[in-house]
Order: C-alpha cells, then structure tokens, then sequence
C-alpha cells in the first residue's frame, strides 16, 4: 500500500503552448532524477482554458459562400 | 470556452511530461500520481515541475516527505495543500466546542471564567481551566459568545475580554448593552492568533453595572486552522 501523501501546487497557474508539466522523482540531496522509480496512474487535472486538451482535430472553418440560404 | 479536463499519462519511469499542446492554454487543478520505488536507486522526493516553454523551470513543487528506496507513494499535488507538521496533531483543521458556567460577579468587577469542554476536538488542555492552553501549534481562531442571566436592567453593559497570553498577546475587547426587548446583554469577542502548544487562553467578564450580575461563556468555538 503506497502511503499517502500531499503537496502544495502554486494556485491559478496558467500555461500557454509549449509549458512542460513533468512529474519526477528527485534525489532529497542532490536534486537529481532518481532512476529505477516506476510511475503509474499519473492523472493531471486541468481547466482547460480555451477547450482543444484532447482535441485531435481542427476546428472546422467557416467559409463565406454566395449561395441562398 | 473554459471547462475541467482529465489527462491520463501512460504508465512508465519517471519523469513522466505533459506539454501543452499549440493553441491550448492550461491551469493544474491536481496531479495525482503513484511513485513505485522497488527499484529505486535510492530514496527520493515526489515532485512536479512546471517548465517554460523556454525549458526553464519556473517551479518545483516538492511533497514534503521523503521516500525510502523500496517504497512507493501515491501523490497528490493542489493548490493549499500543505503536510501536517507532526506532533500530536494528526489533522489539519480541528474545532473544540467549550463554554463556561454561570457565575455572579460584583459591580464594577470582573471575573476570569473556568472553561468546560463541551464537544468536538479537546483542543485545549483544562489543568487550569480559566487559563487553558492549546495543545498544538497552528493559528487558531476563538471566538467566545457569552450572556449575562438573570435580571439586568436597559443600558447596563457586560464587557468581554479574549486574549491570548506571552509571549504573543492578543486581545479582543467586546461590551453589550443590554436592551430593551431582551434586557439581558449578550456579545461575541473572537481573536486570531499563532499560537505554539502551550500557549495560554483567557476570557473575563467585566460587569460594568454597580450591582451584582450573573454572567457566563454561554460558548467558544476555538478553532485551528491550520498547522505551524
């Protein structure tokens, strides 16, 4: 059983295109990734401010057209 | 237009990234996360970083506990969540219900009343019961509501004093007047305070009328709000 654990994330953070969220595991003393940590279950919970997170495809365009409604 | 999203990362060793996306804009809510240290080459800290889009980091957020080579963890990362600080505390947020009896006090005298422990969290220690102490540090709100009984007469006043003890001295002087519909003065006095186990409470009753007055705690919510 992993034992539970908190911490504190900075509030109302925005992030634009290209910002990089990683989830890592540290070494306490150098500051270092520690390698041979396995993560699982990594779920990052956003609000998504202009609605494409996981939208693969394009908006559609709307094009001006001539003909009778 | 805004809405809340879930992103799932595939399973893996870490670091494990989200980059956001062209055209997409992003505020983390929360990040959970189980850390599998079986194989670890030593012990280590959970920790999310946010890195510019210049890939330089602009914040680490490391939980606040270590794990041990061989352990794993799940880890939750939000905006206000902070570890309890140990001790003998085990919750971030307690309230303990309290109130005083009903006491007569002389005019123009005050008296400093027993506290009782009624319900909730025995946030205080009652060895001296009109000088209780909190048995924690944090910073803790108290509010004291208290009444004066029996027969008062319009305009006479009942002054509540809340204060907190050394080293940090913090006071909340309240008075009611007793009016015409009720007769009977009633007041609230509450301070906040940071506040290290130990530290003592005080309440006092001043009767302000030249007669004998019953008066009393009718209840005090002390509340800690968080952990220091």
């Amino acid at each position: 059983m992993p034992q539970p654990l908190i911490a504190g994330l900075p509030p109302n953070c925005e992030l634009s295109a290209g910002y990089i969220v990683r989830i890592t595991a540290l070494d306490p003393t150098t500051g270092l990734t520690v390698s041979g940590v396995a993560l699982s279950n990594v779920s990052v919970f956003v609000t998504d401010l202009v609605g494409n997170v996981g939208d693969l495809t394009p908006m559609p365009l709307l094009v001006p057209t001539n003909e009778p409604v | 237009m805004a809405r809340d999203v879930q992103i799932r990362l595939p399973d893996g060793g870490a670091p494990q990234s989200y980059g956001v996306p062209n055209a997409t804009e992003i505020i983390p809510l929360a990040i959970n996360a189980t850390f599998d240290g079986t194989g670890a080459a030593g012990s280590f800290v959970p920790t999310v970083e946010i890195i510019s889009d210049g890939g330089v980091v602009i914040a680490r957020v490391p939980c606040q506990t270590t794990v041990a080579a061989g352990g794993s963890a799940e880890c939750t990362f939000a905006p206000f969540l902070r570890a309890d600080s140990g001790g003998s505390v085990s919750g971030q947020q307690q309230l303990g219900v309290y109130h005083s009896n009903a006491v007569t006090v002389s005019g123009s005298s005050n008296v400093v009343v027993s506290w009782v422990y009624d319900a909730g969290d025995a946030v205080l220690d009652l060895s001296a019961p009109t000088l209780p102490t909190v048995t924690s540090s944090g910073v803790w709100f108290v509010v004291c509501n208290f009444q004066g009984s029996g027969t008062w007469v319009s305009g006479n006043g009942l002054e509540g004093d809340l204060s907190t003890q050394l080293p940090v001295l913090t006071r909340s002087l309240t008075t009611s007047l007793a009016d015409n519909s009720a007769a009977v003065p009633r007041g609230t006095t509450a301070i906040t305070a940071a506040l290290t186990a130990g530290d003592q409470l005080r309440f006092a009753l001043f009767n302000q009328t030249s007669f004998n007055r019953d008066v009393q705690m009718s209840s005090a919510y002390v509340m800690k709000l968080f952990s220091l």
